[in-house]
C-alpha cells in the first residue's frame, strides 16, 4: 500500500490531535460531547442497542467504500449494509462505557462540520457524501502521521469488517466453509 | 472427573438477575475463575474451605459455544476481543469469562523455560522455583488437564515444520490440555464438545462438587480493609452483556481473599482498593510478549480455521543472543477465522476483498517477544481511568521494535522456506512480497512505530510481582501479599518478566503449589 504524503497541520492541531478526540470537539467549538453524553443514556426510538441514526447513517455510508470488492450487489446489498450496521451496534453495546464513550466521540467528530472538514477533509453533509470523498477520509486517516487519526481509521475498520466477516454471508465469498456440522 | 457444571446450577448465582443487594460468606472468596483462580478454587474446596468464586464473565457451557465469532467475541472476551493499550498500539485478546482465558485459549502447554528460571533465581532473588520445586506441581496439572503430546497438525503447523526444517531451525512438536479433541480448529470460540480440559469443565466444577459457590455476571470493585486484615469484598452485579452495572451491590465476607484476575485486572482491584505498595511495584513490569504476525499464501489450501490451533513452534530464536541480550521471539502457528483475519488485516477496499479471498490459502505465523528480561524492556503499567476501569500503558521501546523487525523478517523467511508464494508481514505500510530477498529488503525499512505495525497479545503477565524482599515485589513467592495479611494473588500477574512460552501451564502449576500451601496455612 502506498503512503500519502503529510498534510501541514498546525502546531495547535497537532496538539489536540495528540491528546483525544473530546480535545479536537473543544477545539471545533463543539457542544456534541454534553449533548451526547445526555443522550446515551436516554432509550432513543431507533431500532439499535446504542447507535443513533446519524451514527448509523455513516456506517452504512462507510461500509460499502471500507468493503468495496466485498458486498454483494443489487437488492442483497441493502439487506447486507443493514446487518452490518446492526453487527457494528451489537459489538459497540458490548464495549465497557469507557470504550463506548470513546467510539462516541469519534461519531461526535464524523457528526460535526467543522471537525469533519478538518479532520477528514470532507465539506459534504454524510447525506451528500460521494464514494470518492469517503474513500478520501479513509486514504488520509489510514496513513495519517496523527495516531489518534490512526486509530480512529482502525476502530472504524474493525467494527465494519468485523460486522462483515462475522456474518455467514460473507463465507461463500472468501471460500470459508463456515464451522463444520457437529454430528 | 468432575460431573459437569450444570448439574450445580443450584451453587451458582447469576448476578445479573438479582434485584436485590446480597451478601454471601464464606472462608475464601476468590476472584477470577481463570488458570489461577480457577486450580486455586478446587484445591481450596477439597480441603475443606468453604470457597466463593467470584467471576465478571458470563455462566456459559458448551450448549454456547457455536463456533462463531460473531457471539464468542463479545461474550468471551475483554472488550469484544479488542481490548487496547493506552496508545491503541497493540490488541489484547483475553478472556473475560467462566474459566477466564482458559475458556478461549488455543490449549498449548509449557514449561517455564529453564534460562527463564535461572534469570529470576539471579535477579529476583526466585531460587526455590528450580526444576525439582516445579515437577510435582506439573505433574498433577498434567494429570488433572489431560496434557498429552500432540501429533495430529494441520496443514498450517506442517509449514512451520517444514519451513523450519528447510532451514535447519530448532523446532518441536507440543502438548495440549485436551481430551478425545475432534480437531476442530475452534478453541478461540470456546470449545464446543467439551475436549478442551479447560477451568470450565475441571477444576470449577470440581470446586462446586466440593461445597464452593459461584458468583457470574459479578464484577469485584475494592477490598475493604483495615488493621492490615481484609473485611470484605465488594462488587457491583453486571447486565447480561457484562457492559453496565445494574445497581445490585454484592458483598462478600471471609477469612481469606485470593485475587486471580490476571496481569490487567488483578493490579487494577488491589490499586482501587489501596493496598500499601511500599515496593512501588503494583500495576508495573505488566509484560504482554508482545506478538507480531506474517500471512504466507501458499498454493495449496491451509484452510487456517481448521485443526489444532497450535502444535508445532521454532525456539530457534528465542534465547539466541543470551537471556538479557536483544529480545528473543518464539515462533508459533495462529488459527485464522474470518473476523480474526479481516481486523488483523488493516487495509480497506480492493487490497482488503483480495485477501480475504485468499483466505484458505493463508498460512499465518506469529512471533512472540518475550518481554522483561533486559532493562530496556520495563514492561506496562496499569493505569485506572476516572470510572475505576483499568487501562494498560505499555510504551514500545526501541529494543523491543528492534525485536519485532527481526521476528517480521524470520517469519517471512520461514514461510518462503515452506513454499510460500506471496508473504504479507502484518504491517500497514508492507505489502505483499515475492521472494525472502525482496522481503528482506523491505522489512528492514518498514518503519517500527505505534498503529504502523499490527501488534497483539494473548499473554498478560506481571503486575503483582513476586519476591522474598517486601521492598522489590509486591506478594511473597507463595503470592500472600507483603503487607496485607489475608490477602493472596495467584495468576501470571505473580511473574517478576514474561515466560518466553505460552504461560497457562506456569500459571497452573504455581497456582497449584501457591494453593495448597495455602490451604494449609489457612487452616492451621
Amino acid at each position: 500500500m502506498p503512503t500519502h504524503p503529510p498534510r501541514e497541520h498546525s502546531p495547535a492541531r497537532r496538539r489536540f490531535l495528540q491528546t483525544s478526540f473530546a480535545g479536537v470537539l473543544v477545539l471545533a467549538g463543539s457542544s456534541l460531547v454534553v449533548r451526547r453524553s445526555l443522550a446515551d443514556t436516554a432509550a432513543a426510538a431507533n431500532p439499535y442497542a446504542w447507535l443513533e441514526d446519524q451514527d448509523a447513517l455513516i456506517v452504512r455510508r462507510v461500509a460499502p467504500v471500507l468493503l468495496s470488492g466485498a458486498l454483494p450487489d443489487g437488492k442483497a446489498r441493502g439487506e447486507v449494509l443493514d446487518e452490518i450496521v446492526y453487527g457494528f451496534d451489537l459489538a459497540v453495546s458490548y464495549f465497557p462505557p469507557s470504550v463506548r464513550g470513546e467510539i462516541r466521540q469519534l461519531f461526535d467528530l464524523l457528526r460535526n462540520s467543522i471537525t469533519r472538514a478538518l479532520l477528514a477533509g470532507m465539506f459534504s453533509s454524510w447525506e451528500k457524501a460521494t464514494p470518492a470523498q469517503i474513500e478520501h477520509l479513509l486514504k488520509r486517516w489510514e496513513h495519517s502521521r496523527f495516531r489518534l487519526l490512526r486509530s480512529a481509521y482502525a476502530a472504524l475498520h474493525d467494527l465494519v469488517a468485523g460486522a462483515w466477516y462475522g456474518n455467514p454471508r460473507s463465507w461463500p465469498r472468501i471460500g470459508y466453509p463456515g464451522p463444520p456440522v457437529l454430528k | 472427573m468432575s460431573a459437569s457444571i450444570e448439574s450445580f446450577a443450584g451453587r451458582v448465582v447469576r448476578c445479573e438477575r438479582l434485584r436485590e443487594d446480597r451478601e454471601v460468606q464464606g472462608d475464601v472468596v476468590i476472584v477470577g475463575t481463570g488458570a489461577g483462580g480457577g486450580v486455586a478454587a478446587e484445591i481450596l474446596a477439597r480441603a475443606g474451605l468453604k470457597v466463593i468464586l467470584v467471576e465478571a464473565g458470563d455462566f456459559k457451557t458448551r450448549a454456547d459455544f457455536h463456533m462463531q465469532e460473531a457471539e464468542a467475541y463479545p461474550e468471551l472476551y475483554q472488550e469484544v476481543a479488542s481490548r487496547k493499550t493506552m496508545d491503541k498500539a497493540i490488541t489484547i485478546l483475553q478472556g473475560r469469562a467462566l474459566g477466564g482465558s482458559t475458556t478461549v485459549n488455543w490449549t498449548i502447554c509449557f514449561y517455564i523455560p529453564e534460562p527463564t528460571l535461572k534469570h529470576w533465581a539471579g535477579r529476583y532473588g526466585l531460587g526455590m522455583f528450580d526444576e525439582q520445586e516445579l515437577s510435582p506441581w506439573y505433574e498433577e496439572m498434567e494429570k488433572r488437564l489431560r496434557v498429552q503430546l500432540w501429533t495430529r497438525h494441520n496443514p498450517s503447523n506442517l509449514a512451520l515444520q517444514r519451513g523450519a526444517k528447510k532451514l535447519n531451525w530448532k523446532h518441536e512438536i507440543a502438548h495440549r490440555n485436551v481430551h478425545n479433541c475432534r480437531s476442530l480448529g475452534y478453541c478461540g470460540t470456546g470449545c464446543p464438545v467439551d475436549a478442551k480440559q479447560s477451568m470450565l469443565i475441571t477444576t470449577i466444577p470440581g470446586a462446586l462438587q466440593k461445597g464452593a459457590m459461584l458468583l457470574t455476571r459479578c464484577r469485584a470493585d475494592r477490598l475493604k480493609w483495615k488493621d492490615g486484615r481484609v473485611e470484605m469484598l465488594e462488587c457491583s452485579a453486571l447486565d447480561s452483556k457484562g457492559s453496565d452495572t445494574t445497581g445490585v451491590r454484592i458483598r462478600v465476607r471471609a477469612r481469606h481473599f485470593v485475587v486471580a484476575g490476571g496481569g490487567i485486572e488483578s493490579p487494577a482491584l488491589l490499586m482501587r482498593s489501596q493496598v500499601p505498595d511500599p515496593s512501588a511495584l503494583l500495576g508495573r513490569r505488566t509484560f504482554l510478549h508482545l506478538t507480531a504476525g506474517s500471512a504466507a499464501m501458499m498454493s495449496e489450501r491451509i484452510d487456517p480455521y481448521y485443526g489444532a490451533p497450535q502444535s508445532v513452534y521454532s525456539n530457534e530464536f528465542l534465547w539466541r543472543d543470551g537471556v538479557d541480550g536483544e529480545v528473543g521471539y518464539k515462533m508459533e502457528t495462529a488459527p485464522l477465522h474470518p473476523v480474526l483475519a479481516a481486523t488483523a488485516f488493516k487495509a480497506w477496499g480492493q487490497a482488503h476483498a483480495g485477501f480475504m479471498h485468499q483466505i484458505p490459502h493463508i498460512q499465518p505465523l506469529i512471533a512472540l517477544l518475550r518481554d522483561g528480561f533486559h532493562e530496556d524492556s520495563p514492561g506496562g503499567r496499569v493505569h485506572l481511568r476516572d470510572d475505576g476501569t483499568a487501562v494498560l500503558d505499555y510504551p514500545i521501546t526501541d529494543y523491543l521494535w528492534r525485536g519485532a523487525r527481526a521476528a517480521f523478517a524470520s517469519m517471512a523467511e520461514l514461510q518462503f522456506a515452506a513454499g510460500a508464494n506471496k508473504v504479507l508481514p502484518l504491517h500497514s505500510d508492507a505489502r505483499l512480497y515475492g521472494n525472502w530477498k525482496q522481503a528482506r529488503k523491505a522489512i528492514a525499512d518498514l518503519p517500527m512505530q505505534p498503529l504502523h505495525a499490527q501488534l497483539f497479545s494473548a499473554h498478560v503477565m506481571g503486575g503483582c510481582m513476586m519476591g522474598p524482599d517486601p521492598e522489590r515485589s509486591v506478594v511473597d513467592t507463595d503470592g500472600n501479599h507483603h503487607q496485607i495479611e489475608n490477602l493472596s494473588v495467584i495468576d501470571g500477574s505473580l511473574f517478576p518478566t514474561s515466560i518466553g512460552a505460552n504461560p497457562s501451564m506456569p500459571i497452573y502449576a504455581l497456582a497449584a503449589r501457591q494453593a495448597s500451601r495455602l490451604a494449609k496455612r489457612i487452616r492451621s
